[in-house]
This record gives C-alpha cells, structure tokens and sequence, in this order.
C-alpha cells in the first residue's frame, strides 16, 4: 500500500484528470466501477467550484449561456485551483482569465463585467464599519476642510470601464431582458460599488468626481484630490453623496481624528 | 479516554431541558432566511457549514447573528481536512476558532475525509484509506484541533464510492478507535452508512452493533438518489430529496440502538421550502418519541 501522503497525491491527479492518477488496481473490488466512482468524486470537485463561480458571476453566465460558462470555468479552475476551503474566497482570478479567454474574445467587454460582479461580491462580504451621517463635514472648520482626509467603508470599491455596463448590470438585477442588451454601444462607466446596510449600491460618477474619489480613497488630503480631478468643478454634490450613502468612516483632521 | 463534553441530548429541545427527550435541526439556508424568522418552526437548533461564514462582514454574517439569537448552532465544518498527511491549516482552523468563539456553537464537527493536498483544496470528502498510518494521522489532526478550539468535536462517517485497495481497519472500528483516543465524538450520518453499504458492502448491521451510545453526539439523515447503470446501481449522497424509507428504518434501528441522539435533517441542492424540511424533522422526532416510549414500556414491564 501506498502511505497516506502517495495516495492522496495520486487521488488528486486521478480526481484532477492529470498523469500519475490511481487505477483501478488501488481500489478494492465494490459496487461501483473505478471509472464510476471517480467520476463522482472528480463530478462533485468542478461542480461546486463551476457552481461557486455561477453564483459570484451571474452576469457572466447569462450572458455567455450555462453550457459556455460551465466549458470556461472548467478551463479556469484546473489553472487555479483553491487554496482555500471558503469558496467566497475563490474566483477573484477569474475576470482576467475571462478576458483573455480565446472563445469569448466576441465579447470584449466580459472581462470589465466580470469585474463589477466581483466587486459587487467584495463589497457584499467586506467587515462592517460604523459611517458617518452627512452632518459630520459641517463640523470641520472652513480653514481645515482642504486638509483632511477621508476614511472609506471597507466595501466602497472604484470601477473604470470603456463600456457601459450600468444598463446590463440593471437589466440582470430587474429580471429583464439582458440578451436583448448583450450588444451595448461603447460608453464608458464609471462607478462607485459599496453596500449600505444590506444592499449593494451602485453610483455613476463623472470623470472629475471618479478622479476626485481615486484620489481620496489614496488618502490623498481633500485639497490634493480636487486639484487632481481638475479643480474646476464644484464636489458639494458628490461630496453630500458620499455622506448620504455612508462611504465614510471617519474624517482624520491633520491634528486628531473626527468621531 | 477523555471524557466526552457532550453526549446526546446535550442539546436543547423543545420539550424542555429533559436529557432523554428528542432534539431535533435542520441544515440553516440563507434562502430560508426571512421563512424561518417568521414562522414557529418547532426546529431546535440550526446547523451551517462555517467555511460559508468566515467572510469580515456582510449581510450572510450579520443573519447567523440573529439566527444564533433565536437558534443554538452546530457548526459542521468542511474544511478542516482532518484525514491529510500535514498538520491542519492553520489559517483555516484560526478561522473556525473565532467563529467559535464568537457564536460559542452547541456542537462542531467535520468528516473522517480530506480536503486538502498539499496547498491545493478540493472542494469534496474524499476518502480516507483505514490503516493504522492514516489512524494515527487522524488522531493527531483531531487532538490538534480540539485543542486549538478548546472543547471537543465530533467526526462524520463518509460516505463512500471507492474503497482504497489494501485496508487494514474496518470504518467503524476506526472511527471507535479515533473516538476513545482523542476524546471526540461520532456524528453518526445515517444515510452516509446506508450509501456506503450498498456501494461499497459495509455490513449495516454490523456496524450498527458496535456504536455505543456514549460516543455518538448527532446523528444525520439527507436524501441521496440512485443512478442506473449497466454496472449496477449506485448511490449518490446528494442531499437533494427526502430522506428515503429506507435509511427511515435503519434510523429507526439507531434510535432504538443509542438513544435519542440529536437528529439533523441536511438538505443542500434542490433545496425545498422551509416546511419541507421541518416536516422531516418533525418526522425525525416522532421517531425518537415512539421509541422513547417504547423503552418506557419495558423499563415498566
């Protein structure tokens, strides 16, 4: 007999379909046939992580259709395995392998979706965090507001992409009609992803407003930001949005912290 | 032997803190969710798997929360890969650590099974061959564990496609062995013995025969369904259905056998409304009941 350590190494590549897989000579005589029964050990391995990827990247696997999602995620995960046993850690590879995935290149956009459905999962599952209400600003004095810094919700995430992926990302979420939608016109998204209370919430941002919040969530000071989304415009709105939805935690003032 | 922390009927029941009367759960789904805070389900604890709860935050956390406030809680893990070569993960079993400390669970398990393989994790029970090597690998793995969490965990019968050529222990007299040397006990997964006996030949009766009550701290049933083939049938624990008339009677039989075990009812594809699964819990119960008082009888006679 094998030691354990050989036989799990072997169980792995036969499960895993690679060279070097136990036989049917290291299995006692049973009810099932060799072939039969690895198939079910090797049928409950992919069907978990092909279903843990569906349910992270639902978008993805509408669009492209189940049988097409299940061929790609097969692909994906015989080159990324996990290394861990919680699947919501598992599949944050998986927009890049999606966008570099010859059979799909048709849709070019699928790489940039499959990057709004994971921060859409990030910021589901990100730790919680008490947030600041709109009237906090209103207490830092005039002179010190050009040097603070903001702290951001640990599920506020920033999205850049060259096409609109807001109108698909809606259909989908209102049981519409996303097929109809799969041919979007190139626009471009710009997006800000956080949860509030329970909810994922999406905000559209303009170029400076998406610069603006790069900057901040850099922990640049609010002065810096502005200057770098071009200092000619006027945050008070994205600035009251911030608030109103909870993205900030607290305001760290140059001497002390707020709140 | 170290004594066993928990033995059946720690757990509560709706019928009061009286040790020999039945305890009953079912699997916690989040699609249950709104269901179960709505409803008097007459269910007395729920169980998770807590690889589905180690996220930092969110909406999934936050409802265990109010379920744990509601609901004692099992935690049934799938991670911990007790049947590997290596140590446990340490990451992962720091994981399950505070989450036990956080939701102080009325029971935690995990199977005689591996998971892991080297550094890579598939997500699946697979088999554990039963010799003195991989005894001794178990045992070490189990001690760790429960010393690391600080109380005692019970282990799961596998269910079983293949049997790995070359055996040297028959399963339950492994599990009994893994039981008397680190103190844990056994969760008895009824249905997982009946796939196993007809899958691979494991005498029921047999089995049945040399579990005692004190080692036994939950029992399982799940559905599991049967695919024909030329080769004969096989059966696939896929809990998926009810649980079969079939692994009924041998539940039966165990009942009869060691106790009022605490009974869970598991249900993970093709998951049914919540009343389907209380309705096999309540199921679960009047078994438990009916033998209850069957003993009664004779202890009376």
């Amino acid at each position: 007999m094998n030691t354990l350590r050989e036989f799990q190494n072997a169980f792995r590549s036969a499960v895993l379909s690679q060279p070097g897989g136990l036989g049917e000579a290291d299995f006692a005589p049973g009810n099932v046939p060799f072939s039969a029964g690895m198939a079910i050990y090797r049928n409950n391995v992919f069907a978990k992580l092909i279903d843990a990827l569906g349910d992270l990247y639902p978008i993805i696997k509408r669009l492209v259709g189940d049988e097409f999602f299940a061929y790609a995620a097969r692909d994906f995960i015989s080159a990324h395995l996990p290394r861990s046993p919680v699947l919501a850690d598992y599949g944050d590879e998986f927009p890049a392998f999606i966008e570099g995935f010859g059979p799909a290149q048709s849709t070019p956009y699928l790489g940039d979706m499959a990057c709004l459905e994971l921060a859409h999962h990030q910021a589901t599952h990100a730790a919680d965090a008490t947030v600041l209400d709109t009237g906090a600003l209103k207490d830092v004095a005039a002179s010190a507001l050009s040097s603070i810094r903001f702290q951001f919700h640990p599920s506020c995430r920033l999205l850049h992409s060259d096409y609109s992926l807001k109108e698909i990302w809606q259909a989908h979420n209102k049981d519409g009609d996303i097929e109809q939608l799969a041919d979007i016109a190139p626009g471009e998204a710009r997006l800000l992803i956080l949860r509030v209370e329970e909810r994922i919430e999406m905000r559209e941002l303009d170029p400076m407003e998406f610069d603006f919040i790069t900057a901040l969530m850099a922990g640049k000071i609010l002065g810096v930001a502005f200057e770098e989304s071009g200092g000619d415009w006027n945050p008070q709105e994205i600035l009251a949005d911030l608030f109103g939805l909870g993205a900030v935690t607290n305001i760290n003032l140059s001497g002390g912290n707020y709140g | 032997m170290q004594s066993l922390a928990i033995k059946g009927g720690a757990l509560p029941s709706a019928h009061g803190k009286d040790p020999v009367s039945p305890s009953v759960g079912i699997g916690f789904k989040p699609v249950h969710y709104d269901a179960i805070l709505k409803t008097k389900t007459g269910i007395d604890w729920l169980e998770v798997h807590p690889e589905n709860y180690m996220s930092p935050g969110g909406p999934f956390m936050a409802h265990l929360e109010i379920m744990a406030e509601r609901y004692p809680i099992s935690l049934h893990a799938v991670g911990l890969s007790p049947g590997s070569p290596d140590p446990v993960d340490a990451v992962h079993l720091e994981r399950l650590k505070a989450l036990v400390d956080r939701f102080q669970p009325a029971l935690v398990s995990d199977h005689l099974a591996w998971s892991r393989e080297s550094d890579v994790f598939l997500p699946d029970l697979l088999p554990v061959p039963y010799t003195k090597e991989a005894l001794n690998a178990v045992c070490d793995n189990v001690s760790h564990i429960q010393d690391v969490l600080g109380r005692q965990i019970l282990i799961e019968n596998p269910s079983s496609y293949l049997r790995p050529q070359g055996e040297e222990i028959d399963e339950v007299a492994f599990l009994i062995a893994l039981a008397e040397q680190t103190g844990c006990g056994i969760l008895f997964d009824v249905n997982n013995l009946y796939v196993s006996s007809e899958n691979t030949g494991l005498d029921m009766a047999a089995y049945l025969a040399a579990l005692s009550p004190e080692i036994i701290g939950e029992i399982h049933l799940a559905g599991h369904k049967r695919e024909t083939s030329s080769g004969g049938d096989i059966l696939i624990d896929d809990h998926g259905s009810k649980v079969r008339q079939a692994v009924w009677d041998l539940y039966s039989r165990a009942i009869e056998r060691l106790g009022p075990v605490p009974t869970l009812i598991e249900w993970d594809t093709d998951i049914p409304e919540l009343e389907v699964l209380v309705s096999e819990a309540a199921k679960a119960r009047a078994i438990i009941e009916q033998s209850i008082l069957e003993r009664g009888n004779e202890h009376a006679a």
